[in-house]
């Protein structure tokens, strides 16, 4: 058995995890630099992958049309630090660890970013990941000139054609441009960097990037889509898919339609790496993980997870009876987590209140018991064709990743289902990825747009 | 494992019924490193080392550090597997039969006992009766047992904290009833302490001597460590090769004291190997402690077969915990230590540890 899972870390500069805050072991470090600090280190020696920052921009107001559940019990979206400096400290103390911050690309222009995660690849030596999103807040949109936000599928669009600005700058340098020749003299040689004269729908971009072409081609690209479009621009764009299921089964669907899409538009289905999340609770024994889990699950307030689950399905979920099951309902946000609670509902016949704290709770897979079960679990998924890897998160923040790193990585490591020492320099060399040639965005664009 | 959610209308903590359910689920269940070895002959032994295994006197016998030769030795390969966390995993692992030697802590003991881990016991030894520390805040008004009445407590629930606890509790007439138990593992109850959610923790070295530094806090006088350790191995590398298991068990003895005997070496080379990380406070720490004697293993230069304290000792702690709740059931630790065959283990181990 050769064939290793991916470890990716869901780091949040902020709360997170309803109630998770209010364990007594999580430190409420997130404006402080060596908390992050900390953290890398942590990874590191566990070999992770790479380090992953979701992002909001706003913070949200869809329950009850205000920020007061968000911010009173410390939901996800309540404080959240922009990831790119977190990301920049983190890269400084470590050597191999990947990190990861979203950008939407709903409310940021493209030279911006691809320069910025330029930047970040090249000071990180080909560490550097680019989750995209494309956000489906109204109070997102407020923040950016906006009364309401772009509808589905014109975000999808403008995010596609923003990736394919981002890439052409990326190749907008050859490799190699940069001659540094003091002779001659030729610090860059003009023939090799490149205007791009990008025309399109929603960006006009002349170009050339004034960063040479990134260490990795491009930087490792994430997304998380899945709504039909977003499943499509996943499998057309994506090396690493970011998801959340709350069956093995429902993995296994996801992961086989995704390779299957892939391949459809041209892609190696072994470039994209499926790492969907999970949320192990690990203990010396089964019962104490059991207690364990009840004991982080009781901190979780119903209205705290229900504020979040109302911004993740975007909508308000404060005008439904809070003691009975949740109707059906259309999701203008995430239709992955509305999938998740339909599932959960259905199979445990919730209320709305339940639903809230379970949602706020959830621990995506059931992983809980000691680091043996655990092991077997993520074994079975990555066996059985559901992941090719998974994406930690914690119930509680720092503690939470030194305990899967200390119990579980050591349990996999024995497997042989997960590496001892780090395979490359780069991630997409520890991810097993090619680095791209340039022009590899007309393929994943699936031709001119 | 679980894959049901937590439901959500329960009263209380789950409680396990029967010692078997606290973590040790059928031997299927546990996939170690292939299958055991049950009917084939030995041909390496695999001795478990707990952490990353760097710093202690299976790293002299793993990276042949003083001229140690543990192959020659014992007359058989030894392979050590590294990334358990505790003793306690290690048990499981010799459940599934992918671990044949390992040290054990008493509650690692009662454990197997209750889970019907086949193991067998060879040597025990007192830990360092001041290997436990409760630390507080400097300048806390808590400065005795008495001053706990009340009190939030850090603790690893099920652990030699936890008997220490007990115990210290016991000199003021007090109980765990009587403070506020907050069950943290070691690096939570760390970030509870420094940022004062607990008013005390309880853990044991390095990890509390290092933390006493790193926050510069102050411990309470008189806290003891009571709780024996041991060295264990698998049924089948014990009954099948007595002489072999003797050899290794003199072979950690002898590792404990060379160490003890080169203290700078030793923590030089265990430096070398990443034993500390780039932590020169940890290095000092371990030096400190191995000079003081009240690491884990410090006992182990003078181990000898199981004495009839070990017995009492891990009885009485299987006693305690299961009043306390943490085993749901009480364990007869003295009948399985009295079990017929291991003398004849006893007497090869006696033997051998005879040789200076």
């Amino acid at each position: 058995m050769n064939k290793k899972m991916r470890l990716a870390a869901f780091v949040t500069a902020g709360p997170g995890r309803p109630g998770g805050w209010r364990y007594p072991g999580s430190v409420p470090g997130w404006l402080d630099a060596s908390y992050y600090h900390n953290i890398a280190r942590t990874l590191e020696d566990g070999r992770f992958d790479l380090a992953f920052f979701p992002d909001i921009l706003s913070v949200p107001d869809r329950f009850a049309g205000s920020t007061d559940s968000q911010l009173r019990y410390g939901a996800l979206g309540s404080l959240r630090v922009d990831p790119l400096p977190v990301m920049a400290s983190m890269a400084a103390v470590t050597r191999h660890l990947g990190i990861a911050a979203t950008v939407s690309t709903s409310y940021a222009q493209p030279f911006t970013v691809a320069r910025s995660f330029a930047s970040l690849d090249h000071l990180t030596a080909g560490r550097a990941a680019w989750n995209i999103v494309t956000s489906f807040q109204e109070s997102e949109a407020r923040n950016f000139n906006l009364d309401a936000q772009f509808d589905r599928s014109t975000r999808y669009e403008r995010a596609d054609e923003f990736l394919q600005v981002a890439a052409k700058l990326w190749d907008s340098w050859e490799d190699g441009a940069l001659v540094l020749d003091e002779e001659t003299p030729l610090f860059a040689d003009p023939d090799r960097v490149h205007r791009i004269d990008h025309e399109g729908r929603y960006f006009t971009v002349r170009g050339p990037l004034n960063v040479p072409r990134p260490p990795q081609g491009y930087p490792v690209l994430i997304q998380a889509g899945a709504s039909s479009k977003g499943k499509d621009f996943a499998a057309h764009w994506s090396d690493v898919i970011f998801c959340s299921h709350a069956s093995k089964e429902s993995a296994q669907a996801f992961y086989t339609e995704i390779k299957e899409r892939a391949a459809l538009f041209g892609r190696d289905p072994d470039h994209i790496k499926i790492l969907p999340s999970i949320t192990p609770i690990v203990a010396p024994t089964s019962a104490r993980a059991k207690e364990l889990a009840e004991e982080i699950f009781e901190l979780v307030p119903p209205l705290g997870g229900l504020s979040t689950l109302a911004y993740h399905l975007d909508v308000d979920l404060s005008t439904f009876p809070l003691d009975e099951r949740l109707p059906d309902v259309e999701v203008p946000g995430v239709e992955g987590h509305y999938h998740e609670v339909r599932e959960i509902t259905e199979r445990d016949g919730l209320t709305l209140r339940q639903l809230g704290k379970q949602y706020g709770g959830r621990t995506e897979g059931g992983f809980i018991g000691t680091a043996a079960d655990v092991a077997d679990g993520l074994q079975e998924w990555f066996e059985d064709g559901a992941a090719d890897g998974f994406t930690l998160q914690v119930p509680h923040q720092p503690g939470g990743f030194e305990t899967f790193t200390r119990e579980v990585v050591p349990q996999l490591q024995r497997r042989g289902l997960f590496r001892t020492e780090y395979e490359g320099t780069t991630l997409r060399e520890n991810l097993g990825l090619d680095r791209p040639d340039r022009g590899e965005w007309a393929i994943r664009a699936g031709g001119p747009a | 494992m679980t894959r049901t959610p937590i439901s959500l209308n329960r009263r209380g903590f789950l409680r396990a019924t029967g010692l078997g359910a606290l973590g040790i689920a059928g031997a299927a269940a546990l996939s170690g490193c292939g299958p055991g070895t049950s009917a084939a002959e030995l041909s390496e032994i695999r001795y478990a080392l707990i952490g990353d295994g760097k710093a202690e006197p299976g790293t002299i016998l793993s990276h042949g550090l003083g001229g140690f030769d543990v192959n020659a030795a014992v007359g058989l390969p030894v392979s050590f597997s590294t990334g358990f966390a505790a003793s306690l995993p290690v048990m499981e692992a010799i459940k599934a039969g992918s671990i044949d030697f390992s040290f054990a802590t008493a509650t690692a003991i009662i454990y197997a006992i209750g889970g019907g881990v086949p193991v067998v016991p060879l040597v025990a030894y007192p830990l360092p009766v001041d290997e436990v520390d409760i630390l507080v805040p400097k300048g806390s008004d808590i400065k005795s047992a008495a001053d706990l009445r009340g009190r939030s407590v850090a603790d690893h629930q099920g652990t030699t904290g936890t008997y220490s606890l007990v115990k210290y509790l016991e000199t003021a007439g007090l109980t765990i009833d009587d403070i506020e138990y907050v069950n943290l593992t070691a690096a939570d109850a760390e970030a509870a302490f420094a940022q004062r959610h607990v008013d005390a923790w309880i853990n044991w070295q390095p990890t509390i001597e290092l933390a006493r530094r790193k926050h510069d806090a102050d411990v309470l006088p008189g806290v003891r460590t009571y709780d024996y350790a041991f060295f264990v191995a698998s049924e089948k590398f014990a009954f099948d090769r007595p002489r072999e298991v003797a050899t290794l068990v003199r072979s950690v003895r002898d590792a404990q004291r060379w160490i003890e005997a080169n203290p700078e070496t030793a923590v030089g080379e265990f430096a070398a190997l990443g034993g500390f990380g780039d932590s020169t406070l940890e290095r000092d720490v371990y030096y400190d402690l191995v000079q003081q004697k009240r690491l884990s293993y410090s006992g182990a230069g003078d181990f000898g077969v199981i004495a009839p304290a070990a017995v009492d000792s891990t009885q009485d702690l299987a006693d305690n915990f299961h009043q306390l709740g943490v085993y749901p059931e009480s364990v007869d630790v003295r009948g399985w230590f009295a079990d017929t065959r291991f003398a004849p283990v006893a007497d090869a181990v006696r033997a051998e540890l005879a040789k200076s």
